[in-house]
């Protein structure tokens, strides 16, 4: 099994899968901390227009920002300048170097998600597509090649992740520095409090445990329709596009998990989130994970490998 | 040996093999020949693992779980990464054998200058040729080859059939096809597969004469 493992790490390698997926990565995280640039101009010009007005009526900025804010039903915001300054504080702190890994792994809802189906698709396909399958099941047998070829692509995944990280607080300070070159806006004049206790290795759980599920959705997909890449289309739609349906869809099971672990200060915000038990929904998850791997035992078991 | 005990094969209501319990001789270079489509490389599959079937196979008494590390196959339609250079595939399929080992004798196959392409512009002669380096560079104990001489330039036939009488005092080797001037020279046992059985060529039946022969007696007779 090990040689299985090494031959299949070999392969990777070969073929520069790790290279591109690391660079897949690195473009995602360019372009995160980019809009991430625009968030804080955005906030900037809206903080500076809502002071603007208040200045214009007469009001003291100060004394505005001390009071606090409210958001009603219909959308108005009353007492926008202390809502514009907390916006302006969040997403200052949000480019922050204590913030980037927390950025790079918010964006594991939208990006790793597709990446990660991305590589599980392409990883089951290669030796369907070059019916190098005969060779492996030959030499390793049905039940090693599966476990072999599953745990090679995790390996895969999770260490273009971890070597994707100092990259991550080089780019965003890349983007802080050429930011604070082109403005005149004093950082150190905003201040922003935590809503919650960050734990960082909570954050990269999370972002492994939406690589390795999608990763899983991607491989048994890829596996069950002989590489067909309808399950990136998939993905790409219901990642970008659909609203949590229910309670227990997994994208809102996720973004339950996410709202206890991530500020969402920066690129990315949670919209709806419709409450479900923590418990519930990681139990919910661990068990589509099974029945993915179930499947894909399934197919190996039935399908001749002959391909 | 491979020996097979009440092996049967169907696919649906198509009976391919009825129960047959038949030895391939170790050390020995056995041919299975038989026209097109009559499920001579469903066999190999079967003994490879990569297809169903009922009754058992056994390599010297030993099921293919045990033996997986000692076989290996060349098929027709050469399966290997054709994204990557012909040594690139080597150092896979082979299993990460050493560098200098895998030149050594890669090289005896192809030159290191084709070596360095990728195999997508490789010819069907030259993808046989790389796997038959891969398998001298595995040197399994049990050798299955599915129309190995199909695509090879005469001068590659004549080494491959040296090769084979060399490689069979350890192996065990299995191979059909159709071209039978070439299997003549390095076959011992002679299986023909007949409507749903597969026919063992005894030495008295096969006596002086050709493959040829004996293929067009055995598949009149049908």
């Amino acid at each position: 099994m090990i040689r299985q493992l090494k031959t299949d790490l070999q392969y990777a390698w070969s073929r520069k899968i790790l290279l591109w997926m690391f660079l897949l990565f690195i473009a995602a995280s360019v372009l995160v901390f980019f809009l991430n640039i625009q968030n804080v101009k955005m906030n900037v010009q809206k903080y500076q227009h809502s002071m603007e007005f208040s200045q214009v009526v007469g009001e003291q900025i100060e004394e505005k920002n001390e009071e606090g804010y409210r958001v009603l039903e219909n959308g108005i915001i009353e007492n926008p300048v202390a809502y514009y300054n907390e916006k302006l504080s969040g997403s200052i702190y949000s480019m922050s170097s204590q913030y980037a890994l927390s950025q790079y792994c918010e964006s594991s809802l939208v990006f790793f998600s597709i990446l990660a189906a991305f590589f599980g698709l392409t990883w089951v396909s290669a030796d369907l597509k070059h019916k190098t399958i005969r060779h492996r099941v030959l030499r390793a047998g049905k039940k090693n090649s599966l476990l072999c070829k599953q745990i090679s692509g995790f390996i895969v995944l999770l260490s273009v992740f971890a070597l994707t990280i100092p990259f991550v607080f080089i780019i965003q300070s890349v983007f802080r520095n050429s930011f604070l070159q082109s403005t005149s806006l004093n950082v150190n004049d905003y201040h922003y409090t935590s809503t919650i206790t960050v734990v960082y290795w909570k954050q990269i759980i999370f972002a492994i445990a939406i690589l390795l599920f999608y990763y899983e959705f991607g491989y048994t997909f890829g596996n069950l329709l002989k590489g067909n890449p309808i399950s990136i289309v998939v993905v790409c739609v219901y990642v970008l596009f659909i609203p949590p349906l229910f309670a227990y869809d997994i994208a809102n099971i996720f973004n339950n998990l996410a709202r206890e672990i991530f500020e969402f200060v920066g690129t990315f915000t949670l919209n709806e989130v419709i409450e479900v038990s923590i418990f519930n929904g990681v139990l919910e998850l661990a068990g589509l994970f099974i029945a993915m791997i179930i499947c894909n035992i399934i197919i190996s078991n039935t399908r001749s490998a002959y391909a | 040996m491979i020996e097979l005990k009440q092996f049967q094969k169907k696919y649906k209501n198509n009976v391919l093999y009825s129960p047959t319990n038949l030895v391939f001789p170790k050390h020995s270079i056995s041919f299975i020949m038989g026209s097109n489509g009559c499920g001579k490389t469903t066999l190999l599959k079967c003994i490879a693992g990569l297809e169903t079937y009922k009754g058992s196979i056994l390599f010297n008494n030993q099921p293919l779980d045990e033996v997986r590390s000692q076989c290996f196959v060349i098929w027709d339609d050469t399966p290997c990464f054709s994204n990557l250079t012909g040594f690139q595939n080597i150092k896979i399929l082979s299993e990460l054998k050493k560098n200098s080992e895998i030149i050594n004798i890669a090289q005896k196959y192809l030159d290191y200058s084709v070596l360095k392409q990728k195999v997508k512009s490789y010819s069907y002669g030259q993808k046989k040729k790389l796997m038959l380096a891969v398998a001298d560079l595995l040197k399994p104990n049990y050798l299955i080859m599915d129309e190995i001489s199909n695509g090879l330039d005469v001068d590659m036939m004549d080494e491959l059939a040296a090769h084979l009488n060399k490689m069979k005092t350890h192996s065990t080797i299995l191979l059909t096809g159709h071209q039978f001037s070439f299997y003549e020279k390095v076959a011992e046992h002679i299986f023909i597969k007949r409507s749903d059985n597969l026919i063992y060529i005894s030495p008295d039946m096969r006596s002086s004469r050709t493959l040829e022969d004996i293929y067009h007696d055995q598949t009149i007779e049908n």
